[in-house]
This record gives C-alpha cells, structure tokens and sequence, in this order.
C-alpha cells in the first residue's frame, strides 16, 4: 500500500506500521500491518502523519455525524408513525362524532318533536379497517424503535472501552512484553473508528430499505386519503345541510340576541347570522381534520426523502437537517 | 358522486319533506322517509369502507414487511453488539491466561 493512499497510519514496533485507508463513507477498504521500507515511500516525516491524522480526524467526524443523523431519522420515524397512531384514533372518534351530530338533526328537524322517539342513529362501524392501518404503524413504530438502537452513538465508546480493557488484560501479564505506548493509545480510537465505519455503512444500508419501505406506506396512505376525504364529508356535510333545513321557527331568537355581538335588531338576520356561524364552525372543524391529514401525508414524504439522501454514498447534511425540521413542524401542526 | 347528491338534496329540505311526509301520513310516513335517508347513508359509509377494504390485503403485506426490516435491523444490531463482545470476551481470555501462567509458574 502507498503512503499516499493511506489515510492513516500507526506506529506498532521496530519499524512496523499499521496502515488504514477509509472511503467516503468512512468505511474501511485497506487494512494492513507492515514495515516501513517495505510497503511505503520511503519519505515519511511528521508533517505527512500529521495531514494523515488530520484526514482522520475528519472521516472519524463525518461517521460520528452521520451517527447521529441516523439517530435523529429513527426518532422521526419513530414520530411519524405515532402521528399516523393518533390520526387513526382522530379519524375512528368521527363515527361517534357523526352518531351524536345525526340525533341532533333527527330531533331539530322532527315535525312534531313531542311524539318522537329518542332517537339512536345507527354508528358506522369502521373498526376493522382502523384495526389493518394501526397495525401497520405500530409494525412501522416497532422498526424505528429498532432502528434507534442501530443508531446508539455508544457503539464505538464500547469498542474503545473494550481494547482498552483488552490492553489492560494483556500488559497485566508479566511473562509478555507491554504494548508500546504508541500502540497502547492509538489502537482504541482505531478499533472505535472501525467500529463506527462498520456502524455508518449499516445505517446506510437500512435507510435505503426505509425509503423503500416508507415508499410503500407513502402509496397506501394516498390511495386511502381519498376515501379518509369521502369520510370525513359524509360526516360533516351531512350535519351541516341537515341542521341548514331547521326551521327558522324553532330559534329562540333572545338567546341568540344574548350572545350575539352582532348590532342587529332583526330576527330574521340575527338567525341567519347564528346559522352562518355555526356553519363556518363545522367547516372549520372539517377542514381542521384534513389539515392534519395533509400534514401527515408531508410528513411521511419528508421521512421517505430523509431515508433515500441518508442512504446515498454523499449525504447532504444540510439537506437532512432541514427536511428533520420540516417534518417536527408538520407534526407540531394541529 | 350521485349518492352524496341526493344525500345532500335531501338534507337541504329535509324539514319540509319530514313535514310534508307527516302531514300526509303521520309519524309512520316520517319514520319510513327516516330509514331511507338512513339507507342512503349506510350505503355511502358503505363505498367508503369498500374503497378503503380494496387496499387492506397490502397493508397485510405492508405489516410483514415492516416486521421483515425490523428482523434485520435486529440482526445488524447484534453485529454491532458483537464486536464489542468479542473483545472484551477477548480480554476475559487473556486475563485466564495470565493466571493460568502464573499458577503454573511459567
């Protein structure tokens, strides 16, 4: 191996060297232990080391951040699929909303009130559908639970942690000659820095199967949204032309007056305007549901997006860290 | 979509027609237009599941395929564990050695 293409080089004994050269990626793709002359040119000084540790340095930071973006993407992974947990559980809670809303319009809209039965609008039951989605993200959730494990920062401090140990046992040994102290104080950051390496090309290996496999969710959720909008309008455009056709002359127009802060005398308006009021009201809590709706769908291809850039040999980092932005701001949107 | 139409038609005069209906025929006549609209609306939440029902036999293989990634991810972790472990299970080795050496007195 030339020095030059080395990135990294340890001093062992008598005149033997370890060398190790990294990709991009922080992987290590040469690995050997040699003497000086033999492998090397032959004009080494310090000023060359100096720029092979610099160089180290760098790929040893650019496998920590890439750790740690890894670990940021699990959590939102994690995130993302407990929002699709609650939007299921938003979205199961509208039969019950569209049971109680159609009483209502049953007993305003009855033409003889006095005689009618209390009435019990039959719920729509959509459990088994709910039941095939939340299972899925909770299978999803279950992923990103592991997938943080995978991105635990902690790996390479356990692997330094145990050459050093590994040191320790050996120098104990009286019989055995100590480690150099060159080796004794490289030779843990080496074993952390395979460590990492071998820690970064995995996370690269899972994101490309995350986007994949978020890809597939992204699919689904857009094939159901259609039907999630059909839903959610059936529940509340059916509320709100039922309660339209109240008859203006079951309005008790004082207790209206009361709350209004409308400056109008006449009844007719001040119906009217209660009725505007209340419709605004039930679109508005229509339209609040399909916000959220949509924020998840961003969300969900946000994280896919975040997967396919981790997953590529040049990941922009830039590029991640906003999109990990754009996804905490879309789950904070109620 | 047709059904919704007619759902929504009839919610506009809803009063009316309840009114019109009890007029002519009393409390029954209201509850037999009540279980047509009921009818209409069974059927439209009934498009909706069929429409959502359509992609449920993926989301089966959607499950399987999340629980297949979550079984590699297990395995890259215990990758990752192990090398820890053999190191440090290296060092219990060597600190067996050094006491077998000193007990042998070599």
């Amino acid at each position: 191996m030339d020095l030059f293409l080395a990135q990294s080089v340890f001093y062992l004994r008598n005149n033997i060297y370890i060398f190790i050269k990294q990709n991009r990626d922080s992987k290590v793709i040469r690995f050997c232990v040699g003497k000086l002359h033999s492998l090397m040119h032959p004009k080494i000084d310090m000023k060359n080391i100096f720029k092979l540790f610099v160089i180290l340095l760098l790929t040893s930071c650019a496998s920590i951040k890439s750790i740690e973006l890894g670990e940021k993407a699990a959590k939102a992974g994690a995130e993302v699929s407990q929002k699709a947990l609650d939007i299921y559980s938003l979205l199961s809670q509208q039969v019950y909303i569209d049971k109680s809303q159609q009483d209502k319009v049953k007993v305003l809209t009855d033409p003889n009130p006095s005689e009618m039965a209390l009435p019990d609008t039959k719920v729509q039951d959509f459990s088994g559908q709910f039941a095939s989605r939340a299972e899925a993200y909770r299978s999803l959730m279950n992923t990103y639970t592991t997938f943080t494990l995978l991105t635990d920062s902690k790996y390479g401090d356990k692997t330094r942690e145990a050459v050093i140990s590994l040191q320790q046992s050996y120098n104990s040994i009286e019989k055995l000659p100590d480690l150099p102290s060159a080796v004794s104080s490289k030779l843990p950051e080496v074993a952390k820095m395979i460590t990492q390496a071998m820690q970064v090309k995995k996370i690269k290996v899972h994101n490309e199967i995350l986007f994949r496999l978020t890809s597939l969710y992204i699919t689904l959720w857009e094939e159901d949204r259609k039907a999630w909008d059909r839903y959610i309008d059936g529940i509340y455009d059916h509320y709100l032309t039922g309660l339209n056709s109240v008859d203006p002359k079951k309005y008790n127009v004082k207790k209206i007056s009361s709350s209004s802060k409308e400056p109008y005398n006449e009844d007719s308006i001040l119906i009217l305007l209660y009725r505007l009021e209340k419709r605004d009201e039930i679109v508005r809590q229509k339209n609040d549901i399909k916000r959220q709706l949509d924020n998840f769908g961003k969300a969900l291809r946000e994280l896919n997006q975040i997967h396919i850039e981790m997953s590529r040999s040049k990941t922009d980092i830039s590029g991640v860290i906003n999109r990990l932005k754009t996804v905490d701001q879309l789950l904070k949107l109620e | 979509m047709l059904l919704s139409q007619t759902i929504g038609e009839f919610n506009n005069k809803r009063s009316e027609i309840l009114q019109l209906a009890y007029k002519e025929g009393g409390r029954e006549a209201v509850d037999k237009v009540l279980n047509e609209h009921n009818v209409l609306r069974d059927a439209y939440f009934e498009i909706v599941r069929r429409q959502l029902d359509r992609n449920n036999y993926q989301y089966e293989q959607l499950i399987k395929a999340a629980n297949s990634e979550t079984e590699k991810l297990q395995r890259s972790v215990s990758q990752l564990r192990s090398v820890g472990e053999i190191i440090t299970l290296s060092g219990v080795v060597i600190n067996l050695l050094g006491r077998i050496l000193i007990i042998l007195g070599i």
